[in-house]
């Protein structure tokens, strides 16, 4: 009686994607190696009773010598052997190395159901397998899939139960790669093909200069992608609906409650000459969604949908080998990229990311730098929006401060922290040209991750933040902590509130910022500040939760030590 | 000689892999082995990593790495 069912598999071979497919589940999958970093649990329908479908991380073998190694083997083990199936998940396309964690488990007892999948793939490539032959060599049931367009995967579904153990001979390594060399002899046949357009271009993106010159292509397109999508919805979308659907309907909705009264305090907010101001009203039903809506989920969309295509086209690791040896001063290697670029998006899924990375020293400078200095589309946008009508200068001079941080912090956390950061090492994933669909799912489920976290915290801030100054509750905390923000950073008592609520969400924080009239030094400032300061609240907890409690109080006092150094150097030094 | 000083684009064959089980397993799972015949795609330079080419798998090596892996250009 099959309990649970493992996917067992080399890293970046398409598991979590036939996770989904068996499972209905969504996961989030990548072209590249080390996407999951969460173990996935799902069932699958079985007759009329449902089972267990776990998705374990990649792994090249089942003598660990990685983290997420380890968990995939202890998870293997947790069951007796008895009540599991394991779908051994390979790529078509490199069967010769994905077969070797099979010959594994197959000798370890474990019964197996071979998956082959990316078979469309292989066949572009001119590589032909003979899954039958493979499944009488092997003695176990061999179907070829191809999950991104859910070919296979019926007819894997009814196997599964045909897994069974078959007695193998254990083979130390070397035997292993030899009994190997024999076997693709015998079941894979190759159509020698010359070199295409996707061949060329796999190649260019791994050589120092052609692959410099293409990163810098990737980089510029992406930016300016990111923009144009984010501005034209914005134009196109969302301020049509919110000027002249939204507004008129509000003002209809609330012509009966007085202006200045304690509802329209809190729902509408102050008016601004004469009507509603969307960005300086401050109502729970003005500014927060317009904040949220009308100016950084534009942006949210736009950034995700290009890490989606980077992500899936599997560009990601040829950046992260042209940056390696730029990170090592860092005291991280090339991989770091990764989670970095995914903290742009938010610093979460960022921080939760750089479980890819080995040591723990790695993760804590990676984490802390991702915290500190990259700033999350919520936060850009607030801050493009903000400071952008002064002229993009001053909105590359706040990423120029956040990125010399980047520098200035990797280089002393490296010199401080004991222990050397471990070499990098990574398999390249091949390009590849994602499925609409795919693309279109995962951009769907990230952009909803958005909303369902932003807007109760948003509107759940807005709240309080209008009861507490409707009845002035932050004059007495303002006075407290005046002297600090109105003598060393040059701003006033009020963008103390605004400090504070970047605790909660940065974006409302920079929107609190919106009717003080500041200049555009105050500005820069209070924006700088607020990225580098204290983490949102979010990523405090994940913090604590993959750094453990002293780490994050060691990292906090580094933030609020550095804010202290950042505001005042740029009060008194750099913008005089 | 040590793969960080083979030529790019050549093939060779992996003689010793140098230091220590652990960094021999990980190589091995993918297919980095003595006796393994690779081909050299390219070094990023100022002790970038080396890519290298084994069967169908494209494995990028750091350099510290990659100085321990020994080959014998063929």
């Amino acid at each position: 009686m099959i309990k649970r069912i493992y996917l067992a598999g080399n890293p970046n071979v398409g598991k979590s994607v036939v996770f989904s497919r068996l499972t209905g589940v969504h996961v989030v999958s990548s072209n590249y190696p080390g996407t999951t970093v969460e173990i996935s649990r799902g069932s699958l329908q079985y007759g009329d009773r449902d089972i267990e479908v776990v998705d374990l991380p990649g792994t090249y073998s089942l003598e660990p010598t990685s983290g997420a190694e380890e968990t995939a083997v202890s998870l293997l083990n947790e069951l007796p052997k008895e009540e599991i199936a394991v779908v051994n998940v390979l790529d078509s396309t490199n069967l010769e190395r994905n077969l070797s964690l099979t010959l594994q488990l197959i000798e370890k007892g474990f019964p197996v159901v071979v998956c082959l999948n990316m078979c469309d793939d292989a066949g572009h490539r001119g590589i032909y397998i003979d899954s039958d032959k493979l499944s009488s060599l092997l003695s176990v049931p061999v179907i070829s899939t191809c999950a991104v367009t859910g070919a296979g995967i019926k007819l894997l579904m009814s196997t599964i139960q045909e897994a069974r153990p078959v007695s193998r001979p254990r083979l130390s390594h070397g035997e292993r790669w030899l009994e190997l060399g024999k076997l693709i002899e015998q079941v894979q046949s190759l159509e020698h093909r010359h070199h295409t357009l996707r061949e060329l271009l796999e190649d260019a993106s791994v050589r120092p200069w052609t692959g410099l010159l293409m990163a810098a292509a990737a980089v510029f397109v992406s930016f300016k992608m990111v923009r144009f999508i984010g501005e034209t919805i914005i134009i196109r979308i969302t301020d049509p609906f919110f000027m002249e659907i939204y507004r008129p309907l509000l003002e209809k909705l609330t012509a009966g409650i007085k202006e200045g009264g304690f509802w329209f305090h809190l729902l509408i907010g102050d008016l601004i000459n004469g009507g509603i101001d969307f960005k300086q009203s401050l109502g729970l039903l003005t500014t927060a969604p317009y904040i949220e809506i009308g100016m950084v989920l534009p942006y949210v969309i736009a950034f995700y949908f290009i890490l989606s295509l980077l992500e899936d086209i599997g560009y990601l690791p040829r950046l992260a080998i042209l940056l390696d040896n730029l990170m090592h001063p860092l005291g991280l290697h090339g991989y770091a990229v990764i989670p970095i670029l995914l903290g742009f998006g938010c610093n979460v899924p960022g921080i939760l990311s750089t479980r890819v990375l080995e040591s723990k020293r790695e993760r804590l400078i990676a984490a802390t730098i991702i915290s500190i200095g990259v700033p999350c589309v919520p936060l850009q946008a607030m801050i493009v929006g903000l400071l952008g009508r002064f002229g993009g200068l001053y909105v590359g001079g706040v990423y120029l401060v956040l990125f010399s941080l980047v520098i200035i912090l990797g280089l002393m956390l490296n010199r401080l922290m004991r222990g050397n950061s471990p070499e990098f090492l990574l398999e390249i994933p091949p390009y590849r040209i994602p499925p609409l669909y795919l693309l279109g799912r995962k951009l769907y489920f990230r952009v909803k991750g958005f909303l369902l976290e932003a807007m109760p915290v948003v509107l759940l801030g807005v709240f309080f933040i209008n009861i507490l100054m409707y009845f002035k509750v932050f004059d007495a905390v303002t006075g407290l902590f005046a002297p600090l923000v109105v003598n060393l950073f040059g701003l006033p008592k009020d963008a103390i509130v605004a400090l504070a609520v970047g605790f909660l969400r940065k974006d409302v924080a920079v929107g609190l910022l919106a009717p003080l009239n500041l200049n555009i030094k105050q500005l820069f400032i209070a924006s700088t500040l607020l990225a580098v300061s204290f983490p949102c609240v979010a990523t405090f907890f994940v913090l604590l939760k993959e750094l453990g409690l002293k780490a994050l109080l060691k990292s906090t006092l580094l933030m609020i030590g550095i804010s202290i150094l950042v505001g005042t150097l740029l009060n008194f030094v750099i913008l005089r | 000689m040590p793969l960080t000083r083979l030529p790019e684009k050549k093939r060779a064959k992996v003689v010793e892999i140098t230091g220590g089980a652990h960094l021999r397993d990980k190589l091995m799972g993918m297919g980095v082995y003595a006796g393994r015949e690779l081909l050299k795609l390219s070094c990023i330079g100022l002790r970038g990593p080396v890519v290298v080419k084994t069967g169908r798998s494209v494995v990028a090596i750091g350099y510290g790495m990659a100085g321990k892996i020994t080959v014998e250009a063929l």
